[in-house]
């Protein structure tokens, strides 16, 4: 049905050299325990569910919330190269452990103060100084917050 | 106030008759319970639909706790998925009724995320808007700041398919797409055809005329002339699902089609060197070649939507014949000339993403 005939041609970075990597950053925030590996290459291909199995297996839990940019969540078939072409900019991931959906609202308005007054800028800086790697970085922050109180105390600091 | 186009009201009121059988394995009476027949809409979510259907089988289900899921020919089918976007991708050829499976044990945990009802589906939902906001604003504090009664009504309107509700909460979130003055525009337009296009893309979609897009690519390796005999998709690895961005280039002359959109998403596909390329088209090309010039601190944005159409890993197409089969989205195999605007201003899902199913036959070159 498409009218152009098909063709072997392919697009300028296409798919004929190896996935680039992604090399993702997890940082702690809040009560978060610290990672012993809080880095890890990850190729672009691989969904975001990779990275959720990751964390799954560094802090030993089985439910967890995790964002990107402080904002949303994106759902684990995403590629990982998708959220570094489309969000890699100001990446962020929060972790939270309480599925109390009734302090959502509230909470994410606190977290996304505290998110831009503290990180915005100093994040898009660092990576654009990482644009001369040959490497994609993208980083993730992880955000680790119990309850809604400690969130509060996050938009203090 | 907002009015919806017609052919929005048409996505809204769309649905698919399912017919919903039991998984013989939860049968525990005889006769086993009939099939249901419900309407599904398409763009709503599966679970959303456990609480019609669960009545009518759970006298037959064995004790324990109910987690439903559905598979349709031993796919489990994604529920975070919209109805509609599973059948496009699913049934090639689309049978009606659609035949699907419900169980409400054995969850496949490893193949689908879990879903606890209707509050998982509104989360996965608000999610998805965000994101779409992300991309077409660089940040989603509309959302975020959206009052706790707006956030029930505009999932209200998602799952009771009222476009009205919809169209007056969302206009608040200013995502633009569906601005109200850009909808005035177009209906008159739509009427005087072809003259207006030009204006059309002058309005502009939003500030940034960035649209999220979710693709759901099925790669079939057999020819085959009729879509009944079209492989059944029996692993989700089969099917590539990207998300990209595409920009509406701005300016006078700048006309993009849907056939360019897909080149410009699906470049391995589509190639890039064909001679009807719109210029828009051809200068995306060129930044897609090379993306790195186009980095610094200054031009974040630019480099957003050019990096984003090009270097994509995951379709694993080598040295292979690529044809587009299908472009399906609501059901409709659209043209690939109509107007990508008129596409993403008329097509979008509630959660401001398009979602658009392609089917290509890939095979070896040579």
């Amino acid at each position: 049905m498409f009218p152009h005939s098909p063709r072997t041609a392919m697009a300028p970075g296409s798919p004929t050299t190896a996935a680039p990597k992604v090399i993702v950053h997890l940082r702690a925030t809040g009560d978060a325990p610290i990672l012993k590996q809080a880095k890890f290459k990850i190729s672009g291909s691989d969904k975001f569910a990779n990275v959720i199995d990751f964390l799954r297996r560094q802090l030993h839990r089985e439910t967890m919330f995790v964002y990107v940019n402080s904002a949303f969540s994106p759902n684990p078939d995403e590629l990982v190269i998708d959220l570094y072409n489309n969000f890699g900019i100001d990446v962020s991931i929060i972790i939270r452990n309480t599925s109390e959906s009734g302090s959502l609202v509230k909470f994410e308005r606190l977290r996304i103060l505290a998110h831009h007054s503290l990180h915005r800028h100093s994040y898009h800086f660092e990576f654009a100084s990482l644009m001369t790697f040959t490497m994609f970085e993208l980083i993730l922050v992880i955000l680790y917050v119990h309850n809604c109180f400690e969130s509060k105390a996050l938009f203090l600091y | 106030m907002e009015r919806g186009t017609e052919a929005q009201k048409y996505v809204w009121e769309g649905a698919i008759p399912l017919q919903i059988h039991l998984h013989e394995s939860e049968v525990t009476t005889l006769p086993p319970p009939p099939p249901v027949m419900i309407l599904a809409p398409r763009i709503g979510y599966l679970p959303l639909l456990a609480p019609q259907i669960k009545p009518l089988f759970s006298s037959a289900l064995p004790p324990g706790a109910d987690t439903v899921w559905f598979d349709y020919k031993g796919l489990p089918l994604k529920w975070y998925i919209p109805t509609g976007a599973l059948f496009d991708l699913l049934c090639a050829e689309p049978e009606r009724p659609w035949n699907l499976t419900v169980h409400f044990r054995g969850y496949p945990a490893n193949i689908l995320i879990p879903c606890e009802g209707e509050e998982a589906v509104k989360w996965s939902f608000i999610n998805s808007l965000k994101e779409a906001a992300y991309i077409i604003n660089g940040n989603c504090k509309n959302i975020m700041n959206m009052s706790q009664s707006d956030q029930v009504e505009l999932w209200r309107s998602v799952l009771n398919g009222s476009l009205d509700v919809f169209l007056r909460v969302s206009s608040k979130l200013k995502l633009g797409a569906l601005e109200d003055e850009y909808a005035a525009k177009l209906n008159p337009s739509l009427k005087k055809s072809k003259s207006c296009v030009g204006n059309i893309e002058n309005s502009g979609l939003n500030k940034t005329g960035r649209v999220p897009v979710r693709l759901y690519i099925r790669i079939v390796s057999e020819d085959f002339d009729d879509l009944e005999n079209a492989p059944e998709v029996d692993s989700w690895e089969k099917v590539s699902y990207i998300n990209r961005p595409i920009e509406i280039p701005k300016g006078e002359g700048k006309y993009l089609s849907l056939g360019d959109a897909m080149k410009t998403l699906m470049p391995e596909y589509f190639g890039n060197k064909s001679l009807d390329c719109e210029e828009g088209v051809d200068q995306e090309v060129e930044e897609i070649a090379y993306p790195e010039d186009a980095r610094g601190k200054n031009n974040a944005e630019e480099e957003v939507a050019s990096t984003a159409a090009g270097e994509h890993p995951a379709l694993g197409c080598q040295a292979r014949n690529n044809e587009v089969k299908l472009v399906r989205v609501h059901g409709i195999e659209p043209k690939l000339e109509i107007p990508f605007s008129w596409v993403v201003n008329n097509l979008l899902n509630p959660d401001y993403f398009l979602h658009l199913c392609v089917c290509v036959k890939s095979s070896p070159s040579g």
